[in-house]
C-alpha cells in the first residue's frame, strides 16, 4: 500500500513537472489547442498504464516525449479517416493563431509563422532546444536519432531560420 | 542570435491553462485509483470550444459577469435559469472536485440541492410528476457517485474520513426524509389520511422513495467505517476519537451559534426552536458521554460517541433550515437511542401523527427566510455519526 502510494505520488509529481512541456511539444506538432490537450492527457494515462503493468522506465521525461510522439503519429494517421460530419460536429476549431494572440506578442506570433515553415523534424529539434531547454543528447533519446544528427538539425535549423526571417 | 533565443524563450510560457491541467490530473488521478478508462473529450467543460452558442454566450455571463452562476444557484426546476445550474454551475464543480474526497463531498451536497428543490416546489405546490420523476432519477445519480467516492476512499484505508463522509450524508438525508414526511403530511391536509393512494396522489412520494433507502445504506456503511474505525491500531483510534472530538465540538457549537442568530431566533417558530434546543442537548449529552469514554482510553466507543454527537447537531441544523423555509417542525427519525424492534414504518407513522397535532398553525406560520441559505447546512467538517456499537453503548443504532 505504502509502495503504491509512493508510485501514485512520484507519478502524479512527474504530471505536475512535465505536464506543461508535453503539452508545449504536443502543442508544436499539431497546432491546435485542444488536440494538444487531448493528447498530453493520454500520454499520461498511456505511461501510468505502462507502468502499471509492472513495467519500469528509467528515464520518464524522454519516454513521456516518446508516447506522445507516437500518440501525435497515430492520431495523424486516425485524422484521414475522420468524416466531413465529424468534423463538421465539431465546429470551427481555433487554432494556433488564437493561443499566440493570448499568450505571445506580435513579434512572436510572426515568429510562429516562420517556425511552420520549417520541416517538423527540425522544429522540433528546434523547440526542444531552446523552448524546453533539453540537451541535443536527451532530444536524440526522443526522437530515436543520434545525438550528432540531431545537433546537425539544430544548427541548419537556426541557420534557415535566420534565412526566413531576413526575407520578411 | 541572442534574439532568436528570446523568441523561443517567449513560447516557454505557453503551457496548459491551469484549470485543464487541474481536470488531467483528477482523471489521472481517477484512473490511478480506480483503473478505470478516462472519459474522453472535454465537452462538459468549460473550455470546450463543441459549446452550442448558447451555452457559451451563458458561460461568457458568468465568467464575465459571475451574477447569473449566483442567481441560478437558487433556481429550482422551471426558472429560467435552472438550467445553467444544472448544466453549467454544477458539472464545472463536478470537473473541478479533483480529489475523491472533494467529489463525494460535492455529489452529497448536490444530492441535497437535489433534495431542496423537490421540496421547495413541494412546498409551493408546482413539484408535477415528470418534475418529480428527474428529479428523483437525479438525487439517485448523485447517491450513486457519493457512495462509490466513499468507497473508494475507505479502500484506500481513510477509514475515518469515509465515516465522517457517511456520517454526514446520513445526517442529511434523514433530515430531509423528515421534511418530506412533514411536507406530505401537510399536502394531505390529513396527518392521518387513512388511505395513501387517495386520488390526489401525495406529492415527494418518489423522491422519498429514493430516499429512504438511502437513509439506511448510509446507515450501514457508516457502522461499517466506524468498525473498521474502531477497529484500527491504538494509536490511530486514539488520533481518530481525538480530531473527531475536536469537529464535533466545532460542530455542536457552530450549530447554536446559529441557532442563536437573531435572523434565526426570529423567524423561528417557537416549537420548531425547542425542538432544536432539544437535539442540540442530545448532542451535548452524547458528546459529554464521549468524552467519559475517551477519559477512560475507551477510544474507538468514544469515536462513535463524538460522531453520532456531530450528526444529531447537524441534523438540527438541517431542521432549523427547514423550519426558516418552510416553517415547518419537523418530528425526527433520527435514530440515536435504543429503537431495538420498532419498525420505520413504525416510526413515520408515529411522528405522523405528533406533527399532525401541532399542524393547524403551521401554514399560517410559514416564514420564509429567504437570507437564510441552507446550501451551507451540513457540509460542516466533522461531525457524525454514531454507531451501533454493540451492548456498551447506550446509543445502539439499529439501522432499520
Amino acid at each position: 500500500m505504502a509502495d503504491t502510494g509512493q508510485k501514485d505520488g512520484a507519478f502524479l509529481k512527474a504530471y505536475d513537472d512535465y505536464a506543461d512541456a508535453i503539452y508545449r511539444y504536443c502543442l508544436f506538432r499539431v497546432f491546435n489547442k485542444e488536440k494538444a490537450r487531448d493528447l498530453t492527457q493520454d500520454t499520461f494515462m498511456r505511461t501510468w498504464e505502462y507502468l502499471r503493468n509492472g513495467k519500469s522506465i528509467e528515464n520518464l521525461k524522454p519516454f513521456l516525449y516518446r508516447v506522445a510522439t507516437n500518440l501525435i503519429i497515430d492520431q495523424s494517421r486516425k485524422k484521414r479517416e475522420e468524416s466531413l460530419e465529424n468534423l463538421q460536429e465539431q465546429g470551427f476549431e481555433p487554432g494556433f493563431e488564437e493561443l499566440s494572440r493570448i499568450e505571445a506578442n506580435l513579434d512572436s506570433e510572426q515568429f510562429l509563422e516562420i517556425l511552420k515553415e520549417l520541416d517538423e523534424p527540425t522544429r522540433l529539434c528546434l523547440t526542444l532546444r531552446y523552448v524546453e531547454d533539453l540537451e541535443p543528447r536527451e532530444i536524440a533519446e526522443i526522437t530515436g536519432e543520434t545525438a550528432n544528427t540531431v545537433s546537425v538539425r539544430i544548427h541548419r535549423g537556426i541557420r534557415r531560420l535566420k534565412t526566413l526571417i531576413e526575407n520578411e | 542570435m541572442s534574439n532568436l533565443r528570446e523568441l523561443f524563450k517567449s513560447y516557454k510560457k505557453v503551457g496548459l491553462p491551469a484549470s485543464e491541467k487541474s481536470v488531467i490530473r483528477g482523471r489521472i488521478l481517477d484512473l490511478m485509483q480506480n483503473g478505470l478508462e478516462p472519459r474522453r473529450g472535454f465537452s462538459l467543460f468549460v473550455f470546450s470550444w463543441r459549446f452550442s452558442a448558447p451555452v457559451l454566450i451563458a458561460l461568457l455571463i458568468i465568467i464575465l459577469g459571475g451574477g447569473t452562476a449566483f442567481v441560478a444557484a437558487g433556481s429550482v426546476p422551471g426558472d429560467a435559469l435552472y438550467t445553467v445550474k444544472v448544466n453549467i454551475n454544477e458539472p464545472v464543480k463536478v470537473a473541478f472536485a479533483v480529489s475523491a474526497s472533494a467529489q463525494a463531498e460535492l455529489q452529497s451536497k448536490l444530492a441535497q440541492e437535489r433534495l431542496k428543490e423537490a421540496e421547495e416546489l413541494a412546498s409551493e405546490n408546482r413539484l408535477d410528476a415528470v418534475v418529480e420523476a428527474a428529479v428523483a432519477a437525479k438525487l439517485q445519480t448523485h447517491l450513486d457517485r457519493a457512495s462509490k467516492e466513499i468507497s473508494k476512499i475507505e479502500n484506500e484505508g481513510k477509514v475515518e474520513e469515509a465515516a465522517s463522509l457517511n456520517s454526514n450524508l446520513e445526517a442529511a438525508l434523514q433530515a430531509h426524509e423528515d421534511i418530506i414526511v412533514k411536507l406530505e403530511d401537510e399536502q394531505r391536509g390529513e396527518p392521518d389520511s387513512q388511505n395513501d393512494d387517495s386520488p390526489r396522489p401525495s406529492r415527494l412520494r418518489e423522491v422519498l422513495n429514493t430516499v429512504q433507502p438511502n437513509v439506511r445504506s448510509r446507515a450501514e456503511a457508516r457502522t461499517q467505517s466506524e468498525a473498521k474505525v474502531a477497529s484500527g491500531l491504538q494509536d490511530r483510534v486514539k488520533g481518530a476519537a481525538e480530531s473527531k472530538r475536536e469537529s464535533a465540538r466545532n460542530t455542536i457549537s457552530s450549530v447554536r451559534s446559529y441557532l442563536n442568530y437573531k435572523r434565526v431566533k426570529n423567524n423561528l417558530r417557537q416549537e420548531s426552536k425547542d425542538k432544536a434546543e432539544a437535539r442540540l442537548a442530545e448532542a451535548e449529552r452524547l458528546f459529554a458521554q464521549g468524552e467519559e469514554k475517551f477519559a477512560v482510553k475507551a477510544n474507538g466507543e468514544a469515536f462513535v460517541l463524538f460522531q453520532t454527537s456531530a450528526r444529531v447537531a447537524q441534523h438540527a441544523r438541517v431542521l432549523i433550515d427547514a423550519g426558516l423555509r418552510y416553517g415547518l417542525d419537523i418530528q425526527t427519525n433520527l435514530r440515536t437511542q435504543r429503537v431495538e424492534g420498532e419498525s420505520v414504518e413504525q416510526n413515520i407513522n408515529e411522528g405522523k401523527q405528533v406533527d399532525g397535532e401541532d399542524d393547524p398553525g403551521d401554514q399560517s406560520g410559514r416564514d420564509r427566510d429567504s437570507g437564510s441559505d441552507g446550501s451551507e447546512e451540513s457540509h460542516d467538517s466533522g461531525g457524525d455519526g454514531g454507531g451501533d456499537d454493540g451492548g456498551t453503548l447506550d446509543i445502539n443504532l439499529k439501522i432499520r
